[in-house]
C-alpha cells in the first residue's frame, strides 16, 4: 500500500518525532509507514487521517498489484 | 511508589531464603536456597538505585521522558507487531534447534534422560502452541 504521509507532513512542516508523540507511535514507525515498510492498522489509519483532517484513502492508496 | 514497593517485599523475601539459608543445615538445598536469596536481594538492590536515581527530583524532566518512551514502545502497534514476528520465529527456530540437538545426543549415544528431556521439551513446545493458538481461535 502506497501513503502520502511524508508529502503531507513535509508541507505542513511537521517533524517526524512530533507526529510520533500526536499519534502515540514511536518515530521508527512513522519512518517504516513513510518508506513503505509497514502498512497501519485501521485503528492508526484513521487517527492519521483524523490529524490531517483527511479521509484514509486521501493518505492511503491501495495498489492491487503490490498485494 | 509502587515499583519499590514491591522491590522493598522481594528484598526482603529474599533476606528470609539468606537466614534461611544461614539456620539450617540442608547441604546443597542450603546452598541453592542461599544463592536464590542472595540473587533476590541483589537484583532487588539494583533496581531500588535505579528507581532513587531516576525519580530524583533533578532529573524529573528526564524521567518523566524516559516514562512516555517506554509507554510509547509498549503500545506502538508497529513493535506489537514486530515482538509477535519475533516470537513467531524465536518458535520456528526453537523446534528446529530441539529437534536437531536430540538427533545429536542420540549421535553421541548420550544418557537416554537427556534426548528424553529434549525430546520432551519439543513435544511440550508443540502442544502448548496448540493450546495457545486454540485459545485465541476462541477469543478473537
Amino acid at each position: 500500500m502506497k501513503n502520502r504521509l511524508e508529502q503531507l507532513r513535509k508541507e505542513r512542516g511537521i517533524k517526524q518525532e512530533d507526529l510520533a508523540k500526536a499519534l502515540e507511535v514511536s518515530r521508527q514507525t512513522i519512518g517504516s509507514l513513510e518508506n513503505g515498510h509497514y502498512n497501519p492498522s485501521i485503528q492508526l489509519a484513521f487517527k492519521i487521517a483524523k490529524y490531517f483532517k483527511l479521509r484514509i484513502e486521501d493518505i492511503f492508496i491501495y495498489d492491487v498489484e503490490t498485494q | 511508589m509502587n515499583h519499590k514497593k514491591t522491590f522493598v517485599i522481594s528484598t526482603i523475601i529474599g533476606i528470609v531464603f539468606v537466614l534461611i539459608a544461614l539456620y539450617t543445615d540442608f547441604g546443597y538445598y542450603s546452598t541453592l536456597l542461599f544463592a536464590s536469596g542472595y540473587g533476590i536481594i541483589l537484583n532487588s538492590i539494583l533496581h531500588i538505585i535505579s528507581l532513587m536515581y531516576w525519580q530524583n527530583p533533578k532529573r524529573r524532566t528526564a524521567y518523566e521522558k524516559k516514562l512516555q518512551e517506554e509507554h510509547i514502545n509498549k503500545v506502538d502497534e508497529r513493535k506489537q507487531y514486530l515482538r509477535m514476528k519475533s516470537g513467531y520465529i524465536t518458535y520456528q527456530i526453537m523446534t528446529f534447534a530441539l529437534l536437531i540437538l536430540s538427533f545429536i545426543l542420540a549421535l553421541f549415544q548420550v544418557n537416554t534422560w537427556f534426548i528424553t528431556i529434549v525430546f520432551l521439551t519439543f513435544i511440550f513446545q508443540w502442544i502448548v502452541s496448540i493450546i495457545v493458538t486454540y485459545t485465541l481461535e476462541k477469543r478473537f
